[in-house]
């Protein structure tokens, strides 16, 4: 495995509303080596987005609040770090793509000005020097016309121009690691797989890890070395592609895999869907499963302790207490 | 953009012409008119005269429509008509009077926006901290204290400790910078002071508002400081609720100053118009009100052209 650049710990993120606490980060763990493109999944509400803006410290507070955990960039403490300290490792060495990027850009400032900002502050170039550079950068993400382009607003692009130029900004400063908060959701399915082509194909130019945060199966296939399948606030599986969608252990990792609409099934064979809704987040009790009132293996013990993530296979784990009872279904799984 | 500026100033004429009939007829529907207040002085004096001589003297025996053409086509002229009072023409006062009022309406704003846009943005960052409630309440203070109040204590004490008074002349800014000032400095802080408390709560909630955007998020992410977020990011994204407030205040400059130019002896044409309503000097209140309708238009006017200048999203049309 290539060296850890990032390395979450126990991180606790939780949201206070009237008086009620919300685990939107429920002792989180996990680990991004160079390179390596880390997917994490999970349905609304799941704590994906929660999670990723915790790394770079970007919770607003109030009512977020990290309440405790680590966050190490190589070996350095995201969480400990001053604001100072912190302002030169965001959109330098880690930078973020988010998700809608109609409201993630600045409307009354230039497309150009927008990127030129992070070359002027992390590589302190000039003003010039780093327009340039930008119409570079729009180049490289297949904007047509760059330099007519870089002098317009965000008004003035398309959805997936927009995402693009994000991801230009995101990359300006070739960082080693890049989150990405569903870079695709607002854009159409063929925008949707030509910016995703892109991202990838600057990140292994650069080496840039990634984490991606996603509720599309078919990225995750397509594009991730490992996957972490969230619910609750919590990673309730992880593995490789392979693992999550040949072998998942969960019920609820299950209930995903098996509710992707399949083609090569006769129409009578319906689509899968996973009972109930998701769980209003402050309600569920600290030691429990959270998926337990969705579950129809759940037992008394889930509703009374946590599973923690075990081991399941190379690379693979799973939290759930009742794994063993998941393997017809898995099993059935075509 | 030129085009729509020269849209909206041709748009002007059609208004100006229906505030021309406007004030005319609300003018003489008031009760009481110039011929009986011009009665009354002559009776105080101690002359009788009759109803139709005065009249007659005031040219007030012709037609209404007769009088209002007069009035109006004299206006293409550059003639605003004389004042039934005053021995002087209508645009003699008013180029005499309005630059006091102007000189006083531009200082306070200038001192408002020097007040409340840096302590706005800057209980917006440090939104309910000690200072953000400190300046709130402060700002709540200046805003609910009465002008007329505070200028009275402000001229008073002074005047009973250090036996100081501001200057009872008017100089000109471009005679005399110095002497100007020492009229205008105090009236205009205090005008500042009550428009300062309003205009900082709402660009502390704008600010707020603003840095509670994804674009915000998306430039903490990318490294960029505190201030910058504030004063370039953000600043800008709150300007338009904020110019539109600025351009509101200006209207009300003109005509809500005559509180100070009365308590600090100024001459402006606030008090001016003031006076003239009282004895219904019918062409002196129809040319200051003409002159005020023409400022504020232009001033709004520059108001919508400057969201495109500040919003390139905004379409003039």
């Amino acid at each position: 495995m290539a060296e850890t650049i990032l390395e979450i710990q126990h991180l606790k993120t939780y949201f206070y509303n009237n008086g009620k606490e919300l685990r939107a980060s429920d002792d989180l763990s996990y680990e991004v080596h160079k390179g390596e493109c880390v997917a994490i999944i999970g349905e609304s509400g799941s704590g994906k987005t929660v999670e990723a803006l915790s790394i770079l410290r970007l919770i607003p507070y109030p009512p977020g609040l990290i309440m405790g955990g680590r966050i190490l960039f190589h070996g350095q403490d995201l969480l400990a770090m001053s604001d100072e300290e912190l302002k030169q490792i965001r959109g330098s060495k880690i930078s973020m793509i988010f998700q809608e990027a109609s409201t993630a850009l600045n409307p009354v400032m230039t497309i150009g000005k927008q990127i030129a900002e992070s070359l002027r502050i992390h590589k302190g170039m000039k003003k010039k020097e780093a327009l340039d550079k930008a119409v570079e950068l729009l180049a490289r993400v297949d904007i047509p016309n760059p330099e007519q382009r870089v002098k317009q607003y965000p008004h003035e692009f398309s959805g997936g121009m927009q995402q693009r130029a994000m991801i230009a900004m995101a990359m300006s400063c070739s960082p080693e690691l890049l989150i990405a908060d569903e870079p695709t959701t607002a854009l159409d399915v063929t925008v949707q797989a030509q910016v995703l082509e892109q991202l990838n194909l600057l990140r292994q130019e650069s080496d840039t890890a990634l984490i991606i945060i996603t509720h599309n199966l078919g990225v995750v296939a397509r594009y991730a070395d490992t996957v972490k399948i969230m619910y609750g606030g919590k990673i309730v599986e992880s593995g490789t592609p392979y693992d999550i969608f040949e072998r998942p252990h969960h019920p609820y990792t299950i209930g995903l895999v098996r509710a992707v609409p399949r083609l090569d099934l006769p129409r009578s064979h319906g689509l899968h869907t996973i009972p109930g809704e998701p769980p209003d987040m402050s309600q569920i009790p600290e030691n429990s499963c959270a998926f337990a009132g969705r579950c129809k293996y759940a037992g008394e013990r889930c509703r009374t302790a946590r599973p923690a993530l075990e081991p399941v296979g190379e690379g693979h784990f799973c939290a759930c207490f009742h794994m063993d009872q998941t393997k017809e279904e898995r099993e059935a799984l075509v | 953009m030129a085009k729509y500026a020269l849209k909206r100033v041709l748009l002007l004429i059609p208004t100006l012409l229906l505030v021309c009939v406007i004030v005319f007829v609300l003018l003489r529907t008031v009760p009481g008119s110039a011929v009986d207040y011009m009665i009354y002085q002559f009776q105080t004096a101690g002359v009788t005269v009759d109803q139709a001589q005065v009249e007659h003297m005031l040219g007030m025996d012709k037609p209404a429509v007769v009088q209002f053409f007069d009035w109006f086509t004299g206006i293409f002229q550059g003639d605003l008509g004389e004042s039934l009072f005053q021995a002087e023409g209508v645009w003699d006062i008013i180029s005499r009077q309005l630059p006091v009022t102007l000189e006083l309406g531009i200082l306070t704003l200038l001192f408002s926006n020097m007040i409340s846009i840096p302590l706005g943005i800057f209980c917006a960052a440090r939104q309910d901290s000690v200072s953000d409630y400190l300046i709130r309440i402060i700002s709540v203070l200046l805003l609910s204290l009465p002008v007329f109040w505070i200028a009275t204590i402000v001229l008073v004490y002074p005047a009973v400790w250090f036996g100081y008074a501001p200057p009872m002349t008017y100089v000109p800014f471009f005679t005399n910078p110095a002497e100007n000032m020492k009229m205008f400095l105090v009236p205009a802080l205090l005008g500042a002071f009550t428009q300062a408390g309003m205009q900082l709560r709402t660009i502390r909630t704008m600010t707020l508002e603003t840095m509670r955007q994804d674009y915000i998020r998306t430039c903490w992410a990318k490294g960029v400081g505190e201030t910058q977020i504030l004063f370039i990011h953000a600043l800008r994204n709150s300007m338009i609720p904020i110019i539109t407030m600025i351009g509101g205040s200006v209207a009300g400059l003109v005509g809500g100053s005559v509180i100070l130019e009365t308590m600090f002896n100024m001459p402006g044409i606030g008090a001016q118009v003031v006076a003239a309503l009282d004895m219904r000097d019918y062409p002196l209140v129809q040319g200051c009100v003409l002159v005020f309708s023409i400022f504020v238009m232009v001033v709004n006017l520059i108001v919508d052209l400057t969201y495109k200048w500040i919003d390139p999203r905004v379409e003039l049309e």
